[in-house]
């Protein structure tokens, strides 16, 4: 009876995938054609790309070539063996150090090349600068040891995990179950990277085609601007703010909204609430709030209360606060979320035997409550922190614009400025400098992939999952 | 299985009759996008109607509106993108800034290469100082359309409070000071609360000033006769409008929301009280006169004031004009022409003006409606036009074009409010925002090529 149930459900479903396929694929047959014709024409392409890459090394000075090829080599030769070592789970196999070093070696060419290919080894030309020259090598050595690294540690997962044979009749069937996901990203994130590398590449103005190659002129601008500077102070400062404000704020409020009380589930659902709203619209409400000039409701109240009208938007260190308070309200109520779900699966028996002990309410938390919510405060840590760096674009935009200005005519960036602001304007307004924004995403991605990193690194590492 | 099949087929024929949908039967479409799509908005209704009565006289060629974003940015963005992929649409609105890009985009064909004959010829009626905004290189390039200028908006009780005279408003620089000198000492109950002038923090008012003095904004004629590769911030026009804000900030009668191009924002503080004078878009008339009475407010409207009895150049004009892309079939592009010049005659123009408070770019409108008694009956019109009217007619009217222009215009701004915040020297400002704005145009003269 089951059986047959299961099996009729599994057609059901098939069914309705195929039939949504089909609909999907008649009425937007317009876009699928284009898709196919723009997939077609890339595998087309894909001898023709050889082409140009044969042609590209021929036509390379070696002189240009040689300092990576060589670089490359020892890089990757140097790791994949180390690696081995490191990673090997298998201490038994035979351990074959010229077969290792030939791979790490190729591996680490293809790692070295992929950014020549990409710069056009435009690093190891004669007229590059000493910075870009040291930059490139660098960079060249980061390549060339990533793919290595990747490739034992695919080996050593692949050695170390147990048979999975019988979970699928044929070996092909997982992965063709894997392309639509893949194709999805392929499209969605890895061709638009590679497109973004690119670009950071070039002088290009948003939304013109024509585009010239600059080398990393990009990241050396970047690096030289005091502007960009100080608005990575100013993101690092904001990030602090919010997320500590906002971690704090919610905890408190979750713990009081997760009280035995009268119409809980409307205080909780209310709560919830900012976060349905986008931070534009978040920060549309508060510069409802804080206009300066007559127009704003604090300055109403304030001015006819106690007679002062703070310039909540004009003064540097007030409108970090309003910014902060705007992405702070914001994003409370997925803190809040996440901290009653977290408050409800303490265990009541251990407070109670705490209660016992003698230990009051404030031991009861510190000791108990917030050490067993530490799984939940690591996520939300991670995620407010993404946040900061990503999400306040919108409230700056609708709050200050970046401003108010330091220094004459904002020679010195803005107070609010942040990075994905700066982005932001860079990358999308009309005539501004795309390629420059291009470098920017990619110090930004760098930035953030880092800190989240280090956060699992240091964090985590303290945290101990119950269950 | 049966069933399944069953299934199947009735989705599919459901899915069948869905496609067809798209299929229209007239063999020339064509697409106009434009800014006014927000919900309320009534002028969209005006445009529908124009082009009803275009495609009753063409009956091959089928006019579809539509409205991406009610943002210019977004809009000329958008279209740009979709040229890229050989999909625009023939016609976009392109803000009065924006026209240095849309003219190195290279996806644009100039109007007048594909104008007839007699459409040239009806281009003597359009008014001189639109026309010059939209030639480059002494070619037109698109179709002044939705135009508009910056105007007084005061309080005449306050004015009458402060004993001066409503319908004496302030004309230059100087009354305008005297005013603010008499509203301020008001007593506290009927003074201002926030200031006694207000306008948004936009470059847009000072580019009038400077063109009311025959004074160029950036280089090259404005950047007509090439590209702009340096800005005049530090001319003697510009500090001159620059020290007079720096004045009437100091002595605490301007004010503003503390966000820049708050234009909504500025109008609201002036409506309820906060100031007694503000400036903004003559596209606001009909909304200022529709929430003085909301308000309370007795509304008075001037021409913009002038730095002196000296600047008698006239300013600029605002406002965005219809382009025709690149890249369709002949009978697509000569049907985009053609609506253009059929939305910009003297019966469509009339109807837009009235409909949407848009100045009228014919000649003909204008003397129609005066006829009509139109301007009798809506004096506030007649300021916008006179003012429209006053000017030049030379290369400072025509306004600049600039490629970086949110770049070079965002410095100008960054240093203004940096003069009224910060309290930086005017002269210091004006020099470090055109340090950033002059790099802007080179590295965007060297990334266009020339």
């Amino acid at each position: 009876m089951s059986a047959a149930l299961e099996r009729l459900g599994g057609r059901t479903a098939l069914v309705l995938v195929a039939a949504f396929a089909l609909w999907f694929t008649i009425s937007e047959w317009a876009g699928v054609q284009r898709f196919i014709t723009w997939f077609v024409a890339g595998v087309g392409a894909l001898p023709i790309s050889l082409q140009t890459v044969a042609a590209y090394y021929t036509a390379t000075p070696f002189s240009q070539l040689l300092p990576s090829l060589i670089i490359g080599a020892l890089v990757g030769a140097f790791v994949y063996v180390m690696a081995g070592r490191l990673l090997s789970t298998n201490k038994r196999a035979a351990y074959v150090l010229p077969l290792q070093l030939i791979v790490g070696a190729l591996l680490g060419l293809v790692g070295g090349q992929l950014f020549g290919y990409i710069t056009q080894h435009c690093t190891y030309a004669p007229d590059a600068g000493v910075g870009v020259g040291i930059a490139g090598l660098v960079l060249t050595g980061l390549m060339a040891a990533a793919l290595p690294a990747l490739v034992a540690n695919l080996t050593r997962l692949r050695d170390s995990q147990v048979s999975n044979a019988g979970y699928f009749k044929s070996p092909l069937l997982p992965y063709l179950l894997l392309v639509p996901t893949l194709l999805s990203l392929l499209l969605f994130l890895y061709y638009p990277s590679i497109q973004t590398v690119s670009l950071s590449l070039t002088s290009r103005r948003f939304p013109l085609p024509q585009e010239r190659f600059v080398c990393l002129n990009n990241y050396v601008t970047l690096a030289g601007d005091a502007i960009y500077q100080n608005a990575f102070v100013t993101t690092l400062l904001i990030t602090v703010l919010i997320v500590l404000f906002s971690l704090a704020v919610s905890l408190a409020i979750a713990v009081l909204a997760s009280q035995k009380l009268r119409g809980a589930t409307v205080y909780r659902t209310l709560l919830i609430w900012p976060f349905a709203l986008s931070p534009v619209v978040a920060g549309t409400v508060f510069l409802a709030m804080f206009r300066e000039g007559g127009g704003g409701l604090i300055n109403f109240f304030t001015g006819a209360l106690f007679g002062v009208e703070p310039n909540w938007l004009r003064d540097a260190s007030l409108a970090r606060f309003v910014v902060v308070l705007a992405s702070v309200w914001n994003i409370l109520g997925f803190n809040i979320l996440f901290y009653i779900a977290g408050l409800q699966n303490v265990p009541k028996d251990l407070l109670e035997a705490a209660a016992i002990d003698g230990a009051n309410l404030v031991q009861r938390f510190w000791r108990i409550t917030f050490p067993l919510l530490a799984p939940f405060t690591f996520f939300l840590l991670v995620t407010n922190v993404t946040y900061s760096f990503y999400g306040v674009y919108g409230a700056v935009d609708t709050l200050t614009q970046g401003g108010p200005p330091m220094g004459p005519a904002g020679s010195l960036g803005g107070a609010t400025d942040v990075l994905i602001y700066k982005l932001y304007e860079d990358a999308f307004n009309p005539g501004s400098p795309a390629g420059l924004a291009a470098a920017q995403a990619l110090v930004l991605f760098v930035l953030v992939a880092g800190i989240t990193l280090l956060q699992f690194r240091y964090v985590e590492q303290r945290i101990t999952y119950s269950e | 299985m049966k069933r399944i099949a069953l299934v199947l087929s009735l989705i599919v024929s459901l899915a069948l009759g869905i496609a067809p949908l798209a299929a229209q039967d007239r063999p020339i479409q064509i697409e106009m996008v434009h800014i006014f799509g927000s919900e309320q908005d009534s002028r969209v209704e005006v445009i529908q109607a124009a082009a009803d009565a275009f495609m009753a006289a063409n009956p091959d060629v089928q006019v579809t509106l539509s409205s991406p974003s009610t943002d210019y940015t977004e809009l000329f963005n958008g279209a740009l993108l979709a040229a890229g992929q050989g999909s625009a649409p023939e016609v976009v609105l392109v803000e009065e800034g924006l026209t240095q890009l849309a003219y190195d985009s290279q996806l644009f064909l100039a109007i007048e290469d594909l104008a007839s004959v007699e459409q040239i010829a009806s281009l003597e009626d359009v008014l001189p100082s639109l026309l010059n905004f939209y030639r480059i290189d002494g070619k037109l390039w698109s179709m002044p359309w939705n135009a508009s200028n910056p105007i007084l908006y005061y309080n005449r009780g306050m004015f009458e409070a402060a004993g001066l005279d409503p319908d004496a408003p302030p004309v230059t620089f100087e009354e305008i000071l005297t005013a603010c000198a008499a509203i301020m000492a008001l007593p506290d109950d009927t003074r201002p609360s926030a200031g006694c002038i207000n306008w948004p923090m936009s470059t847009w008012f000072f580019e009038q000033w400077v063109a009311m003095q025959n004074g160029l904004f950036v280089n090259n004629d404005n950047g007509r006769m090439a590209r702009a590769t340096e800005v005049l911030f530090t001319s003697p026009e510009m500090t001159r409008a620059v020290d007079w804000f720096t004045e009437l900030s100091a002595n605490g009668y301007f004010t503003y929301s503390g966000t820049a191009n708050d234009f909504n924002g500025e109008g609201q503080a002036f409506l309820g009280g906060s100031t007694a004078m503000t400036i903004n878009s003559t596209a606001g008339i009909s909304l200022f006169q529709r929430f003085s009475g909301v308000f309370g407010v007795d509304l008075g409207i001037a021409a913009l004031p002038t730095p002196g009895a000296d600047a008698t150049n006239g300013g600029t004009v605002g406002g965005g004009s219809l382009w025709v892309t690149a890249g369709h079939t002949d009978e697509e592009t000569q049907a985009a022409v053609n609506f253009i010049f059929f939305l910009t005659d003297t019966a469509q123009d009339m109807a837009w003006h009235q409909g949407s408070g848009y100045f009228p770019i014919r000649q003909s409108s204008i003397d129609q409606l005066t006829t009509d008694g139109w301007f009798d009956e809506n004096p506030a019109f007649g300021i916008a036009l006179e003012q429209l009217q006053a000017q030049a007619g030379n290369v400072a009217n025509a306004g600049a074009v600039i490629g970086p222009a949110p770049e070079v215009r965002g410095a100008l701004i960054a240093a203004l409010q940096s003069i009224v915040d910060q309290g930086e020297d005017p002269a210091a400002a004006l020099e470090a925002a055109k340090a950033q704005a002059d790099a802007a145009l080179v590295d965007y003269n060297a990334a266009v090529g020339g």
